[in-house]
């Protein structure tokens, strides 16, 4: 077994080596004197904003995150092995806007957020939570943090994400979930939040991230720290020069990370691609971000850290015959390059700009067949099935055969929503179409689901916790 | 790069082992009397219809076939190199019926043929032409294929696909293959033409593909030796077992062809996939065909011998949002998984029964995003960009430097039908949906298409032959 790798070994050590000098003779800019002061105690060296990194520095710090670790749920049934040869789907994050069939684009509210919880609270396939699945505008900001965790809680026993709009939200985060794991202490005692931290391409981290950053990691909670370089806008044009400065980026966040709390679990996160030419925005849908992925789970491997990249993420405008291609794209990039956390794993619409209730339906569906594919071959003597062979031998069918009844639940990925009826049966049915198809399906799901018990002081104390912040 | 790879080196020595165990003692019936000639004489062992493979025999005659071979072009341009780290489109194959937007679905006749034609010859990701596009169900029969072959050559010049329509098909496309390129001598030093002939699983030869199979190899033109079977229905239904007997038919059929013609062309030919257990028909849209696709690479890298599986294929009706998530799922692994030829790899629908203009378009941007995928990244001093990551700094952005303008071009993949500007800009435009694009852009191609020269005598001499089939 061995996965696709974009990179020869050399090409890889020369992105590495590109990065180190990136951090160590251009250095990045930290908006935040709290983290140029730990930076500083840490053997960088600092000029106003401007930090340079030692290669000695970032390659003794980038040692020190697990490989891989476990993240905690509610309900122990889905707690998450984060890194190795593991793949976990979170859905889409971040989107302002949210659309359906029926009502069309519109502004997301917190009813909508309540609602992408449930869905994925049901799903077969999507692992965890997102911590923005769609951004409740109807909400005030200040306390969009506080609502949407509860929601996250409160109906569905995933595992879950919390704010890093800066230190305020991010340790309200970490208390509610300490509330929830009943340490009664201020901060959980294992990892069962986490946070998605990005940097400010090019070469910058701003006040608001580095707040988050280092609560999550004071805190030892996990984060994700990412770069989404764009190729020819915000990075190099040349695909390699932007993996080089996205590299530099991602690991200056994790160097700081390991200096507040060694050993602190971080994912390393590489979502970069590039310009659409003709307008100067960002492209998701394109190759160049398949290839981005693939080569960021290599280069993760080679500092042996966990690693998200990819997702059933596109360009296009509307769930159809464009969004469906580049999300598959990028989705199944993401499983055989080796990345073990895919964020954007369903619903995502208009390069991260809208979740679509139909494309979460349709992308859920993706990531269960790229699931089967994970599961791969089990070979051993009754799967190879000589004996069956044997006996129908030149001509016959297997059809009848206990073999095939015994193992074809297993062995065969069962679809939710993909239609393989005949032409003629499709016909009769009224030429279904497929994301009409996901519209009836995902008013299915949120008619019938029912969340997970919450205990009821659990619950009165989290409410209380966010009465008393509002 | 390095391939994805599914199985382990005890996984794939343990299939071979099965097959080779499948072919010594299970056997496999040819139904034909001068193939059985040929494989006794051979070595093998034959009982009535049934042959007997002995291991060495096996070993011995695969390592015969070349591991990488040309496919000459009219036009020396296009000519296709199959095998090695070479990856080669052909559009869809055998498709009876046809449908547009316009006109809906109906069966092909021979101006759809002419159409797939024309645009295969216009794609500048479409290798090669496949022979049987559609069935054009308006040519007699007795000169249908002769007509194909006629098609394929006046109105491209790239390479071509042979009938597989038993000895007389075998023959006549030779034959006219001849008009064109020289007599066989030339034609087996220059091969022209490749034909697909496949098993009859499980475990049969049929008297067609035999002929066929025994006549192009006699001519020294290259086949694909295909097996399809179906998981659960003409195979077992666990998949390495699948896998296995795949492998034993196509081996048996690679064993006759070098045994009439040391060192014939081949490709490994393997396009089996799964039972959908609700209707007992075959499912090309799941992820067990992906798998297989994988697991048949591997395969034959094992034998040293170029492969054929994956495409653009589907279960889907119409060209929508799960058509593409299974056509990018099943073109993308045969991309990672190093598959050297693509048969499908456009237009396909419905389980191999329709092609379809609009989504021959959209798959060909498929494969154009697969090929930049495939080109990797190239990593020197200049793309990796050190002194423009300088210049610009931190919080600086790219947009106006030289090295942008210099490489975006050749850097990024230029979408041709895909659309990624923003969302308002999209609906100003009014809410275009890429299949309305791909019909509109097929009409355009067949409206501008100007046919190649082809010389008098050439097209005379070759509608003469057809003639006399008549």
């Amino acid at each position: 077994m061995h996965r696709f790798e974009i990179l020869t070994k050399t090409q890889l050590e020369k992105v590495h080596a590109t990065s180190l000098r990136i951090l160590e003779e251009i250095g990045l800019d930290f908006g935040h004197v709290p983290a140029l002061e730990v930076l500083k105690k840490g053997g960088a060296k600092i000029d106003g904003q401007r930090v340079f990194f030692p290669a000695r520095l970032v390659e003794e710090q980038i040692k020190k995150p697990p490989a891989e670790f476990t993240l905690h749920a509610r309900n122990p049934e889905n707690n998450l092995v984060i890194g190795g040869r593991n793949t976990v789907f979170a859905p889409g994050y971040g989107a302002p806007f949210v659309t359906d069939l029926v009502n069309g684009r519109r502004k997301a509210t917190l009813n909508d957020f309540e609602n992408f919880v449930k869905l994925t609270g049901a799903s077969a396939h999507q692992d965890l939570l997102s911590g923005t699945v769609v951004e409740p505008t109807d909400i005030s900001p200040e306390i969009r943090h506080l609502r949407m965790l509860y929601a996250s809680i409160k109906y569905s026993d995933k595992c879950f994400m919390g704010s890093t709009m800066g230190a305020r939200a991010a340790r309200e985060c970490l208390q509610m979930a300490s509330i929830l794991s009943g340490s009664g202490a201020d901060l959980p005692s294992k990892p069962v939040i986490f946070g998605i931290v990005g940097a400010l391409t090019p070469l910058k981290y701003d006040a608001r991230m580095l707040e988050a950053l280092m609560e999550y990691a004071a805190a030892g909670q996990p984060q994700i720290i990412a770069s989404l370089a764009i190729a020819g806008a915000t990075g190099p044009v040349t695909m390699a020069g932007n993996l080089a400065l996205q590299n530099a980026e991602v690991m200056a966040g994790i160097v700081l990370a390991q200096l507040i709390r060694e050993g602190t679990p971080v994912i390393f996160g590489g979502v970069s691609s590039n310009a659409e030419m003709r307008n100067g925005t960002l492209s998701i849908g394109s190759p160049e971000m398949a290839m981005n992925a693939a080569a960021t789970a290599q280069i993760a491997r080679f500092y042996k850290l966990p690693v998200r990249g990819g997702g059933a993420v596109c360009d296009a405008k509307s769930p159809g015959a464009q969004a469906s291609y580049e999300s598959m794209m990028n989705l199944l990039m993401a499983r055989l390059s080796g990345i073990n956390f895919v964020l954007h794993g369903a619903g995502i619409l208009e390069s991260f700009n809208c979740m679509s209730y139909e494309k979460f339906v349709i992308d859920d569906e993706m990531c269960g067949m790229v699931r089967r594919i994970q599961r791969g071959y089990e070979v051993n003597p009754d799967t190879l099935a000589f004996d069956v062979v044997r006996e129908v031998g030149p001509g016959g069918h297997f059809l009848d055969k206990d073999h095939t009844f015994d193992h074809f639940r297993s062995e065969f990925y069962q679809p939710q929503l993909s239609n393989r009826d005949d032409y003629v049966s499709w016909q009769g049915n009224g030429f279904p179409q497929n994301v009409a198809t996901a519209n009836k399906k995902y008013q299915e799901i949120l008619e019938t689901y029912e969340p997970p018990e919450l205990p009821a002081d659990v619950d009165n104390d989290l409410l209380r916790f966010i009465e008393k912040h509002t | 790069m390095q391939w994805y790879e599914l199985l382990t080196e005890r996984e794939v020595e343990q299939i071979h082992e099965t097959s080779i165990q499948i072919l010594a003692t299970v056997g496999v019936d040819f139904r034909y009397a001068p193939a059985l000639k040929v494989l006794k004489k051979g070595g093998a062992r034959v009982d009535g219809e049934r042959v007997f493979f002995p291991g060495r025999l096996v070993d011995e005659q695969i390592a015969k076939a070349p591991a990488e071979f040309t496919l000459y072009a009219r036009d020396s341009d296009y000519d296709v190199l199959i095998g090695g780290e070479h990856m080669a489109f052909a559009p869809g194959y055998g498709a009876t019926f046809v449908t547009d937007m316009e006109h809906g679905r109906r069966e092909g006749i021979q101006r759809d043929f002419k159409n797939f034609v024309k645009l295969t010859d216009a794609s500048p990701y479409q290798d090669i032409c496949s022979g049987i596009v559609i069935e054009p169900s308006d040519v007699p029969h007795e000169i249908r294929h002769a007509q194909a072959i006629y098609t394929a050559i006046k109105y491209s010049t790239k390479p071509f696909m042979g009938s597989a329509m038993g000895v007389q098909g075998a023959r006549d496309s030779i034959q006219l293959a001849s008009i064109l390129f020289g007599d066989q001598n030339q034609l087996s030093q220059k091969p022209r033409m490749i034909s697909i002939l496949c098993s009859l699983t499980p475990l049969v030869f049929d008297e067609r593909m035999l002929g066929a199979i025994m006549e192009y190899a006699g001519a020294g033109q290259p086949q694909l030796i295909s097996s399809l079977a179906i998981a659960g229905a003409t195979s077992p239904v666990t998949l390495p077992g699948t896998l296995a007997v795949q492998n034993a038919e196509v081996l048996a059929g690679i064993v006759l062809t070098q045994l009439i013609r040391e060192g014939t062309p081949v490709v490994f030919a393997g396009a089996s996939s799964a039972t959908d257990m609700r209707t007992g028909s075959l499912s090309i849209g799941s992820p067990e065909m992906a798998l297989n696709t994988a697991a048949t690479a591997q395969m034959a890298r094992f034998y040293g011998l170029p492969v054929r599986s994956g495409g653009a294929i589907c279960d889907a009706k119409s060209p929508d949002a799960q058509a593409a998530g299974e056509s990018m799922m099943n073109l993308m692994m045969a991309q990672v998984s190093g598959i050297n030829f693509v048969l499908h790899s456009a237009g396909i629908l419905d389980s191999y029964n329709c092609i379809s203009y609009e989504k021959f378009i959209i798959d060909d941007e498929l494969c154009g995003m697969v090929k930049r995928i495939k080109q990797g990244y190239e990593v020197n001093a200049d793309k990796l960009a050190m002194e423009v990551i300088r210049e610009v700094g931190p919080g600086g952005h790219y947009l106006d430097r030289d090295h942008t303008f210099d490489h975006f071009r050749n850097e990024f993949y230029q979408p041709q039908l895909f659309r990624r500007d923003d969302f308002v800009s999209w609906q100003l435009n009014g809410s275009p949906r890429c299949m309305q694009a791909a019909h509109n852009r097929a009409r355009e191609i067949l409206e501008s298409h100007e046919s190649p020269e082809l010389p008098a005598d050439v097209d005379r001499d070759m509608q003469a032959f057809i003639e006399t089939l008549r």
